[in-house]
């Protein structure tokens, strides 16, 4: 047994360093995605914000659309529900002229932080609660939904959404 | 000396080269998180006043009178933005012209990062011109690329031509700014070779409601 006292004791020291080793690149790694995550989630706010105050910028309904008089009946007279999206010749961002033409809309943005996935959604909400409804009312809500590959909780790709709820008479 | 103890020392050195190392890398790793977080709160500092600037400019702003000093948008270059606002959202204040401006080819003799150039916002008294308020903002600021859009949502290398000076500003419907921000120091790995500053972009294509009314 002469000399195995202290291998013994090399081999304690290797399974404690080996332990420090671990927590450190742990640290490591989680020091490298918070990093990343910072930065990537600085694009998709900035991604998420364009949509919105695109949309924005764009009439209430189809119906008010270069008009100066407010339609008839409000707010039946507004696009229904199921009809919200893009309308016939829309094919592009370029032509939506109305704030839910952008409904049901997709891109891949392409940017200096890689590519992102944005997906659109514009429905009807209550006056009262904000919750979606299924005819019209002189809200709507605009859910703008922005994924990129590298932002994952897991195995699966974090999902952040971002809202706005435009009132057609605060235009 | 026995074997044993010779072969226990050999390992004992690797295991405190590889506890340095790893302290190294530790300390590289938590230097390079605090200078990306500094720099990325300078970047959030910056845009927090373009975010209320841009977006509201032509707030306030009397159309009628204003025509002949270029309605909302005063000037419109790749590196320089001007356009007319009733910043303070006072009645009883008129509207100013704020002029953004990057100083992309003055060095600035201070700086430990070469790269870093000066951004101004200043405040001009719309009437008279007299400089009302002038912010020289030196964090670190290594590219401010403004693009113009005469349709909304066109992609971004579809851009305006933005090099005909101040007086053709005319079907502006968005904005797209590009910002960078670097740190002063270097990071290194493992505390050796060439080293890199830490970046943050920042981008983001505005859309004023003023200018799409």
């Amino acid at each position: 047994m002469i000399g195995y006292t202290e291998v013994i004791q090399v081999m304690g020291a290797m399974i404690i360093f080996s332990m420090i080793m671990l927590n450190a690149n742990q640290m490591i790694h989680r020091n490298t995605i918070l990093q990343i995550d910072g930065e990537l989630e600085q694009e998709v706010i900035s991604l998420g914000q364009e949509i919105i105050e695109e949309a924005r910028s764009k009439s209430f309904d189809q119906v008010t659309v270069n008009t100066t008089a407010p339609p008839t009946l409000i707010p039946e007279g507004f696009t229904p529900a199921g009809q919200l999206g893009a309308d016939a010749g829309e094919n592009t961002r370029y032509d939506f002229n109305d704030f839910d033409d952008y409904d049901g809309w997709e891109q891949v943005v392409t940017t200096a932080h890689g590519e992102f996935s944005i997906n659109v959604d514009v429905f009807y909400v209550d006056e009262v609660n904000f919750e979606r409804i299924n005819t019209q009312s002189t809200f709507k809500k605009i859910e703008v939904t922005v994924i990129s590959e590298f932002l994952r909780s897991g195995d699966e790709p974090r999902t952040y959404q971002l809202e706005f709820i435009r009132n057609y008479y605060a235009d | 000396m026995n074997l044993g103890l010779i072969t226990s020392y050999i390992i004992a050195g690797f295991i405190f080269i590889g506890i340095s190392m790893v302290n190294i890398s530790l300390q590289s790793s938590s230097s390079e998180l605090a200078i990306t977080q500094i720099t990325r709160s300078h970047v959030s500092n910056i845009t927090e006043i373009l975010n209320d600037d841009i977006s509201n400019m032509g707030y306030d702003v009397d159309q009628t009178t204003m025509e002949t000093k270029g309605v909302i948008l005063d000037c419109k270059l790749p590196h320089r933005i001007s356009f007319y606002s009733n910043i303070y959202g006072d009645p009883d204040s008129t509207a100013r012209k704020i002029e953004w401006r990057f100083l992309k080819d003055e060095v600035l003799p201070d700086a430990k990062n070469e790269q870093h150039r000066a951004l101004v916002r200043t405040v001009y008294d719309s009437d008279s011109g007299a400089v009302l308020d002038k912010t020289e903002i030196k964090v670190g600021i290594t590219k401010f690329q403004i693009r113009y859009f005469d349709t909304v949502g066109k992609p971004v290398d579809e851009s305006l031509p933005s090099g005909g000076g101040c007086s053709d500003i005319t079907d502006v419907k968005q904005i797209h700014i590009e910002l960078e921000v670097q740190s002063p120091e270097k990071v290194y790995n493992r505390a050796v070779g060439e080293g890199r500053y830490i970046r943050s972009v920042w981008d983001k294509r505005f859309t004023p409601i003023n200018l799409n009314l």
